[in-house]
């Protein structure tokens, strides 16, 4: 099977770029142009795929970006005397340092205010290059000297040539960055901001990444324009440009590989088509271009993959794991102290959640807190991921404040979660989303994934096998494959738990991984948590409603009420206290 | 000085006529989510069929202010029922484009039908200049004004006390509870599409006097809505406040800097101020996912 | 996971690369058979600039008719190709190099906006196919001298020279501002008119003020103007924002002598503007106007113009680049006229240079020679009457 889809779109994307390469041989000059302009762009498209596609990040400016690589790749050739060669790549990366700046504020906006600020992002790009006019003639363009190679001036076939190697290139080098680190973390984005916080990725490097890659390819495809039309102006860089990159990216399949190929074909070659329809050309492609939005929502691509595509089958793979491998590297000493929570206060809006909780776990210990709803359990994990801030207190791991670091940081610090409500990243495949709870673990740098070199691929099989073995551990390799948000409800929280452990954590927090399970799926994650310990050497915090669970797992039992911690002690202790009772154990029957 | 004031208040007056436009786009993104790239079209058309009914028709001012603002209005609601309904649960980005696709739709249909007509809606006020405290108006520029903040007024009035509006106000709180406590989603975001749709028809129809109507007219919208965003989107007062900010700092700049600079001017400083505080001026926090 | 082993697939492409290289294809077609003469537009009939484009695609149109229906010009009929590019560079690149290449066109008439024109300049030049414009009058289309490029208008330079004149000669004004607009025309507009100025009468604008395409409002710019002192204002601007231009002056307490470019000289400028538009003045690049002119050319056209549109005539319509079009049209066909039955473009360019004072009576006449490839540097000058009508008020001799 997998084999059989491999080969299959194998063959597809080579015979794409060899329809490409031979367009030369056989295309007049005119549909050559529009093929060339098409796989230009097609690369921007790419970009927008990038930062919008798989990172999830609105991007209305993309022409601005290729206007920065069009306009340095035209003005260094002309005032810096420097080849096309090294002025294309040197437009391409200044507009990647724009995407990153731009991408700074980005981070602290919602996305309506990132759509607007990119949309006046390209807005001010057009205004300046219309009004500065002793940068590069203004309004009435530059010309731009046709690419040389030994002397020569390269015909519209070799500069075809060239831009269809540059697009294979950027297409291998996105294929490899989106099935590493980096990419894992940009979907993980998309997907679920918190989960990816608390999974140890650093949002800001990644959010600034996706705009400044994403930016750099719609700037070495504006560099690309230029060579190909050899004349550049305001004009063709202005709204209307970034809003057919972004229709092309949508009307492809957002967040597809194949997407931005198929959307820049489609609509480059559509105005052509509809050159005829004049004065009803705007009002048609209008018209088209929402009934596709209204009908496939997904992208042309979205829609064969919905229909086509077969997961492949990953046993065969596994069957050399040793799945009774130990992780013998921690080994629990129960005497030490792992966790310190001293004087903890949060509040929102002079509302207490939280007052003057202290709390300690130990190495291997398995503690659980309860207490009734609203009794300020998931704001402690929270504040003690780093979700949330506290107003005041200190938290210790290992002897080591974490109050000065952010979740990402204290994820990799050794701190890992689940979440009440689940947060999985639910369009990844359940390998996927383990692998983004590996994600402090690889040490891998996007220019590493970027060439796939030969570390990279080591440690992204190590990761990837360790990855399986924990899905296994969980009891959810058959699913490795499948999407996580087509899982059971059971599943899924299972497959929380094995992100969660992918990070080789000390604590495991698990917030009520046990709700919505019934008994005999209790039974299984209880003897889950407990090889958690023996496994993996975890200390594992808990939240639970289900008495049976909690009292059967616990080393300890702390409980909260109304932000304050009320007793905290063995379970057969807690079962006598009477505040507890009074509090809250009086009212849950034993479940 | 007296220029300095000239200078406030002219973009001040700019101001009023960006709030009138600004608030169609805070209305519907408050409850619906949508940016409307499409209601700078509604101004438009309505600016269009106002100037037909009253110049080709021979209908009263009156008359054909309300019949451009109810067809406006339902041209509104239908298609939120045809286009956007269907997206309801579709990513931003596409809701965007939709909206996008809308526009160029109403944009090149006027141009089908009217061609590059060019008109000038006649003005209901005298337009010749008097003088107070060495400031320069007319009677049609301070006419424009009242006339927007009266509009403004009301439509504040119509959220807060009636039942359209009170669900619109419920849906843009929280849709959840909204639908818990019986408002039909569906049928707000009509209401929503609808209220919206006139209010940018009647913006439209007052603005039209002291621009020019063409296919492109709707272009003022987008400055609405960046001075909407500078005050803080989600609370009307700040959105209003925003718009008559950025009215006065585009004159400021274009005064004392460059004519031709001044969006960049105003657009750097709404990045600076986004910077500073995400939520917008006078904004308050928008509810944090997750 | 599916991955591409793209190692294998470029190593294939590069290998399939390098053999092409060496192929390449010559095109070396004429434009022309035994029966017919391919002519090609591109322009823009959509979009906001659909007026122009329009104007002259239907000019051209009904000239190419004429001549087909009686019976085409030595034996060949004109096949007439018109392409949209919607004001857009990015499509009129693929647009001219479809009508060089594919449609093997003889000849370019009409061409976009300057933004649509001054990108594809280079492309007609090196295909060496004669491109007489009639839309664009931007300096930069002309320069540096091309065998193949040839224009019916006046250009920017020679326009503004009579605008000038009767600013500052005729009116008198000693302390002109300009306000224009920040795309090629108003830019190319304000830098020849203030050369011009300074070198002939010593003179400098006292404020110079520039807005942005779509701009709404010119309260800042038009107050700079106030405090500077200025004794007229010209308006280097499209008719629309010229309307909003000369009412926010008003209204500002601006009443000094308003004048404008070429592109205010429509009768959208009235529409626009409203009662404000009494007494200004623009230059005209045609002898007679579009909409109230008499001359028997004028009426001829506009009955030929009522034929295409039996609903009823567009907006605006017939505008000056209907006539400058048609002009142009018929400019090419006594060229071809005189070319005789063996053609090629070489010869249609000789032929082009020349002709000598070819009077349509549209336009001024026009005269090519092997130096100038400009067609005119004559214009005239209109007023706005109390009638909200443009009436002539001054046609250049030279």
């Amino acid at each position: 099977m997998k084999f059989k889809l491999a080969s299959a779109s194998i063959a597809l994307y080579a015979g794409f770029v060899l329809i490409a390469l031979a367009a030369p041989a056989v295309l007049p000059a005119y549909p050559l142009f529009v093929f060339s302009l098409a796989v230009v762009n097609i690369i921007a498209v790419l970009g927008v795929n990038v930062t919008m596609g798989y990172a999830g990040q609105i991007s209305l400016g993309h022409a601005g970006f290729a206007a920065i690589g069009a306009y340095t790749t035209a003005l260094l050739m002309a005032h810096g005397d420097w080849a096309f060669w090294t002025a294309l790549p040197a437009g391409g990366l200044l507009a990647g340092v724009f995407g990153y700046l731009l991408g700074l504020p980005a981070l602290r906006l919602g996305p309506l205010y990132v759509s607007m600020v990119t949309f006046g992002f390209g807005f001010v790009v057009v205004l300046i290059l219309q009004n500065w006019y002793e940068l590069a003639n203004g309004p009435n363009g530059m010309a731009v000297a046709p690419p040389q190679l030994f002397g020569n001036d390269l015909t519209p076939h070799q500069f075809h040539y060239f831009v269809v190697v540059v697009a294979v290139a950027l297409f291998v080098v996105t294929r490899n960055l989106i099935n590493s680190r980096v990419g894992r973390a940009f979907v993980a984005l998309r997907e679920s901001e918190v989960a990816a916080r608390a999974m140890g990725v650093n949002v800001a490097a990644t959010k600034t990444l996706a705009f400044g890659l994403g930016a750099a390819y719609a700037g070495i495809a504006g560099g690309l324009f230029a060579g190909l039309t050899q004349f550049i102006n305001p004009d063709s860089f202005v709204f209307g440009v970034s809003i057919s990159y972004v229709t092309m990216a949508i009307l492809g399949g957002s967040g597809f590989f194949a997407g931005p190929i198929v959307g820049g074909l489609t609509l480059t070659v559509l105005p052509e088509l509809l050159r005829g329809a004049a004065e009803y050309k705007e009002l048609l492609t209008g018209f088209v271009l929402l009934m596709l939005l209204i009908f496939l929502p997904r992208g042309l691509v979205g829609l064969l993959w919905d229909r086509f595509s077969v997961r492949p089958d990953v046993i065969r793979e596994v069957k050399s794991i040793k799945t009774d491998a130990i992780d013998k590297s921690v080994r629990p000493d129960s005497s030490r102290e792992l966790l310190r929570v001293t004087d903890v206060s949060l509040s929102f809006g002079g509302l207490a959640a939280l007052k003057n909780v202290s709390l300690e776990v130990n190495e291997g210990e398995i503690v659980s807190i309860i207490g009734p709803n609203g009794a300020g359990k998931t704001s402690l994990f929270n504040t003690i991921s780093g979700l949330y801030s506290p107003n005041k207190g200190a938290i210790e791991v290992a002897g080591q404040p974490v109050m000065g670091y952010r979740a990402h940081q204290r994820a990799r610090m050794g701190i890992s979660r689940t979440f009440q409500n689940l947060e999985l990243f639910q369009d990844m495949t359940a390998l996927d989303n383990v692998l983004v709870g590996a994600h402090g673990q690889i040490t891998n740098s996007p220019i590493e994934s970027a060439f796939r070199l030969p570390g990279e691929r080591r440690r992204e099989a190590e990761q990837r096998s360790r990855a399986l073995e924990l899905l296994e551990f969980v009891g959810l390799l058959h699913y490795a494959e499948e999407r996580a948000g087509s899982l059971s409800f059971g599943h899924q929280r299972l497959l929380e738990i094995a992100r969660a452990l992918a990070s080789r954590p000390k604590l495991l927090m698990l917030d009520e991984p046990a709700a919505g399970l019934n008994s005999t799926e209790v039974g299984a994650l209880a003897d889950i948590i407990r090889l958690v310990r023996t496994r993996y050497g975890a200390s594992v915090l808990l939240i639970a409603h289900t008495m049976n669970l909690v009292m059967a797992l616990s080393d300890r039992v702390i409980v909260l009420h109304h932000g304050v911690k009320i007793a905290d002690g063995t379970p057969a202790s807690i079962q006598k206290d009477a505040a507890v009772i009074d509090a809250y154990l009086g009212e849950v029957s034993n479940a | 000085m007296d220029l300095f004031w000239q200078i406030l208040v002219s973009g001040g007056m700019l101001g009023s006529l960006y709030a009138l436009v600004g608030l169609g786009f805070v209305l519907i993104y408050r409850s619906t989510r949508v940016v409307n790239f499409s209601q700078g079209e509604m101004l438009m058309l309505g600016a269009i069929l106002a100037l037909y009914f009253y110049q080709d028709l021979k209908l009263p001012y009156g008359l054909a202010f309300v019949g451009s603002c109810v067809t406006v209005g339902l041209l509104g609601a239908f298609l939120e029922r045809v286009a956007f309904r269907p997206l309801q649960r579709a990513p931003v980005i596409t809701l965007i484009l939709a909206t996008v696709a809308v526009g160029q739709m109403i944009r090149s249909a006027v141009r089908i039908v009217r061609g590059s007509e060019v008109s000038h809606f006649p003005p209901l006020f005298p337009t010749t200049p008097f003088t107070v405290g060495g400031v320069t108006l007319t009677a049609l520029t301070v006419g424009t004004v009242i006339l927007s903040i009266f509009l403004v007024g009301a439509l504040v009035l119509f959220i807060r006390y009636t039942r359209i509006g009170r669900g619109m106000e419920a849906a843009a709180q929280n849709r959840d509870a909204a639908t818990l406590s019986g408002v039909s989603i569906n049928q707000t975001f009509l209401l929503t599409w609808a209220v919206s749709s006139a209010l940018a028809a009647a913006a439209g129809i007052l603005i039209a006097p002291l621009i020019v109507i063409t296919p492109d007219m709707g272009i003022i919208g987008l400055k609405g809505f960046i001075g909407a965003i500078l005050g803080g989107f989600l609370t009307i007062p700040g959105a209003i406040a925003g718009c008559f900010l950025l009215g006065i700092i585009e004159n400021l700049a274009g005064y004392y800097i460059s004519g031709a600079m001044k969006d960049v001017v105003s657009f750097g400083l709404l990045l600076l101020i986004l910077i500073a505080c995400p939520q917008g001026l006078f904004g308050r926090q928008e509810a944090r996912r997750a | 996971m599916v991955r591409i082993n793209f190692k294998r697939v470029s190593t294939v492409a590069v290998a399939i690369a390098l053999g092409m290289l060496a192929h390449g294809r010559a095109i070396a077609q004429s434009g022309i058979s035994d029966t017919e003469i391919r002519i090609g537009m591109w322009t823009p009939l959509s979009g906001p600039l659909s007026l122009l484009g329009t104007s002259t695609r239907d000019a051209v149109k009904i000239w190419s008719d004429d001549i087909n229906a009686r019976g085409g010009i030595h034996g060949r009929k004109i096949k007439f190709i018109a392409y949209d590019d919607a004001g857009s560079p990015q499509e009129a690149q693929a647009a001219v190099r479809r009508l060089l290449t594919q449609d093997d066109v003889f000849m370019l008439l009409g061409g976009s906006v300057s933004g649509s024109t001054l990108p594809v300049r280079q492309v007609i030049d090196r295909a060496k196919v004669p491109f007489l414009a009639s839309i664009s009058s931007n300096i930069n289309l002309m320069q540096p001298f091309s065998r193949y490029l040839f224009r019916i208008y006046a250009n920017e330079i020679s326009l503004s020279e009579h605008l000038v004149e009767w600013a500052v000669k005729d009116m008198k004004s000693k302390k002109p501002a300009i306000i224009y607009t920040s795309n090629d025309y108003g830019i190319g507009g304000y830098n020849a008119i203030r050369d011009f100025m300074r070198k002939s009468y010593g003179i400098d604008f006292v404020a110079a003020e520039r807005y942005n395409p779509n701009d709404q409002d010119f309260s800042a710019q038009l107050l700079r103007i106030r405090s500077a002192g200025a004794d007229s204002i010209l308006v280097f601007s499209f008719a629309a924002e010229a309307g909003i231009i000369v009412r926010q002056a008003k209204e500002l307490g601006i009443n000094v002598p308003l004048f404008g470019g070429a592109a205010t000289a429509t009768p959208l400028f009235q529409r626009a503007a409203g009662d404000a538009a009494r007494g200004f003045v623009a230059v005209y690049p045609l002898p007679e106007l579009t909409e109230t002119s008499t001359a028997p050319a004028v009426l001829a056209y506009r009955k030929e113009l009522e034929k295409l549109y039996p609903g009823g005539m567009p907006a605006g319509r017939p505008s000056e680049y209907d006539f400058l079009a048609y002009t142009a049209a018929k400019t090419v066909g006594q060229a071809l006229e005189r070319a005789g039955r063996t053609l090629d473009r070489e010869k249609l360019v000789q032929e082009l240079e020349a002709t000598r004072k070819f009077d349509t009576g549209l336009t001024f006449p026009i005269s090519y020679t092997a130096e100038s490839h400009e067609a005119t540097g004559r214009a005239s000058i209109i007023q706005v009457g109390d009638d909200l009508h443009w009436k002539m008020i001054q046609s250049s001799a030279n």
